[in-house]
């Protein structure tokens, strides 16, 4: 009984495992292909430190706080708002610094099955896109990726394998290549999760951490020596 | 003759109609231009909610009262909901499913998916025209009191501008579909560089709605609106499949004025005729609204808005995407060619409010923010002109009253 309680208290939060730093779903700092059910969503903000990112060419000198707002539409669609902001850094003329904002999308184009990864596309930053701007899309991202969730007994993972490309030719790119990684979660644990990742330049490690019913958090590495993470709240506009 | 008269007043006096116990029922309760009778054994009930601030809440007591008031000689229940006394939507069930739901037999589900919702309201209009309507909604001062928040990037020296006013938008019902509706605006903070920012009035017009055969309404405002304009604002808007489809069109003609701090008149003498189109479709399984628009905006610039509106009960989320012929210099001098943003309504915490009779101050039924990626572009603004009963129809629509009903209905039938 005792069990089968745990086992199904980690189906109702498996979702809510899914923030990551960026904002959108996914393990640490990369995108899976999972993707937030219709009215299912998470607010946020998380942590970047000195060099780990590029904005304005000032990311040596600034940490940086991603927050953000994230929301599943028709159990397809995934749609992020973000803003960037560099902690300590000043709005005037002299800077020409301002928190840098993007929408991002992911669509899930197939679903996971018994024998069948879920397979999505993504674009982070999308206002380059529609013409809406012409500030730099600093953290501009286009790729795909699929996840596959293998079950072993009391113990289970995901595995997701990822390409970021250069399709729409932009200035920047977060993810240029082969990324990807595993979670590893146990339903006598149904609160942690451990991730390892490859972001297509550099090997990420993490913790996530759920504390039912809305509040999630994150702790790792960076490239391996940058202590990073984040923490935010989800919430169902269905209930 | 007249002493069977007068028996038979007696006799409803102290044998009042199940129809009549009904009317006593909910307006006891605090619904308003009530009507009820019964033909070959069907009950028919018309009414309208002032009282609670999502209509599909409002639905779910009156079906708890009417559970707790009728007996079983009855075959179908057939309601007829109103908005500013005319009639929106129409639904029907057997009186034997609410007995079986009543009684445990059958689930809520089951209850629900045996009403059946429609948007064609004229022929049961038509058998309420000759009733008497009670406890009419006419001549009682609505008086909504919210907080408007305005939020605006600015530029490197000031970059993110924000202010906030005290809005009181009083609302007076004349007649079918006749309103009267006023804004106020008390300033609370100021940062956003501008002109307009004192106490004083911000809107005054007439509106007449209608609606026609066939799920037609048509609606026109004579008066001064937000957009700080005089003029004749008209909207025509065809319901094709119940909620699922419509077409609407919009034309108005304005003068460019507004109140000042003395309540002058200014004028700057450009009249404008302004014109939309407009394509609506709602996926009804996921509650949303694809909607094409074409045509001339608030600037006169023109040009098209793609949005996709996703409701969930009384929280609406809009992406939008405008372009349209005027490119002007955004924040911190980006070239604007097009806009993208998002729209939030967010239902305040009041669901019931006291009863309309006389003057009634209330929260805000919700808190709506703007956010344009381009904070300032005059491209693609939006005409807002004026409250009217198609602005609040979603919450009247079929599938909306239907899913509302399953989340509502166990807080009255426990």
């Amino acid at each position: 009984m005792r069990k089968y309680f745990f086992l199904g208290l980690f189906c109702q939060v498996s979702l809510i495992f899914s923030q990551s730093l960026t904002g959108v779903s996914g393990l640490f700092k990369t995108p899976n292909s999972k993707i937030l059910m219709d009215g299912e969503g998470f607010i946020g903000f998380s942590f970047y430190p000195k060099t780990t990112y590029n904005l304005f060419g000032t990311s040596d000198d600034f940490n940086g706080m991603p927050s953000y707002v994230t929301m599943g539409f028709f159990d397809v669609v995934e749609i992020s708002f973000r803003y960037t902001h560099q902690l300590g850094q000043v709005t005037n003329i002299d800077t020409k610094y301002f928190p840098d904002r993007m929408f991002s999308s992911k669509i899930n184009v197939l679903r996971e099955g018994k024998n069948l990864p879920s397979f999505s596309v993504g674009i982070h930053d999308l206002t380059e896109l529609f013409s809406a701007s012409s500030a730099a899309p600093w953290f501009f991202a286009s790729y795909f990726v699929s996840t596959k969730s293998l079950e072993f007994g009391n113990f289970n993972s995901a595995v997701t394998v990822g390409y970021g490309f250069d399709f729409f030719h932009s200035r920047e790119l977060v993810f240029d290549g082969v990324f990807g990684g595993i979670e590893i979660y146990s339903s006598y644990l149904p609160y942690i999760k451990l991730i390892a990742e490859y972001d297509s330049a550099f090997w990420n490690t993490a913790i996530k951490l759920n504390f039912p019913p809305h509040f999630n958090a994150a702790i790792g590495f960076l490239q391996g020596r940058f202590v990073t993470g984040f923490v935010g709240l989800t919430f169902d506009l269905h209930k | 003759m007249s002493l069977a008269f007068v028996f038979s007043f007696l006799f409803n006096l102290i044998n009042p109609s199940p129809p009549d116990i009904i009317i006593e029922n909910l307006h006891e309760v605090g619904f308003q231009n009530i009507s009820s009778f019964e033909l070959n054994h069907d009950l028919y009930l018309t009414y309208e909610n002032n009282l609670y601030r999502f209509e599909p809440y409002a639905l779910a007591n009156v079906l708890f009262i009417l559970s707790t008031r009728l007996d079983s000689s009855y075959e179908s229940i057939n309601i007829l909901l109103r908005n500013e006394d005319l009639p929106i939507v129409h639904l029907r069930f057997d009186y034997s499913e609410l007995k079986l739901f009543l009684s445990n037999s059958n689930s809520l589900e089951q209850f629900i998916s045996s009403i059946s919702f429609s948007f064609d309201v004229d022929t049961l209009e038509q058998l309420f025209k000759d009733k008497t309507r009670f406890y009419s909604s006419y001549f009682n001062l609505d008086v909504p009191v919210g907080i408007d928040f305005d939020y605006l990037l600015g530029d490197y020296y000031n970059p993110i501008q924000t202010r906030s006013n005290f809005t009181f938008r009083p609302f007076l019902l004349l007649g079918k579909g006749s309103s009267l509706n006023f804004q106020w605006d008390q300033p609370i903070y100021n940062g956003i560089i501008s002109n307009d920012f004192y106490p004083g009035i911000k809107a005054l017009y007439l509106n007449q709605s209608y609606r026609f055969e066939n799920s037609q309404f048509f609606n026109f405002s004579v008066g001064y609106f937000s957009n700080k304009s005089f003029g004749i604002i008209s909207n025509y808007r065809k319901y094709l499949l119940n909620e699922v489809l419509y077409m609407e069109m919009l034309f108005g003609i304005t003068r460019g004025a507004f109140f000042d701090e003395d309540f002058r008149v200014n004028s700057n003498r450009d009249t404008n005729s302004s014109w939309q189109m407009a394509v609506n479709y709602r996926w009804n399984q996921y509650d949303t609204d694809f909607s094409i628009r074409y045509g001339t905006f608030l600037s006169g610039d023109l040009g098209y808005d793609i949005s996709v509106t996703k409701q969930y009960h009384e929280t609406f989320i809009k992406l939008f995407y405008t372009r349209t012929d005027l490119i002007s210099a955004g924040s911190f001098n980006s070239a604007e060619k097009a806009i993208l943003g998002f729209a939030l309504q967010l239902p305040l915490a009041t669901k019931r409010y006291s009863r309309l009779k006389g003057v009634r101050f209330r929260s805000n039924d919700s808190f709506d923010f703007l956010y344009r990626y381009s904070g300032l572009s005059y491209s693609g603004i939006d005409l807002g002109y004026s409250n009217s009963i198609v602005s609040q129809i979603r919450q009247f629509y079929p599938e909306v009253l239907s899913k509302g009903l399953i989340k509502y209905m166990p807080k009255f039938f426990r």
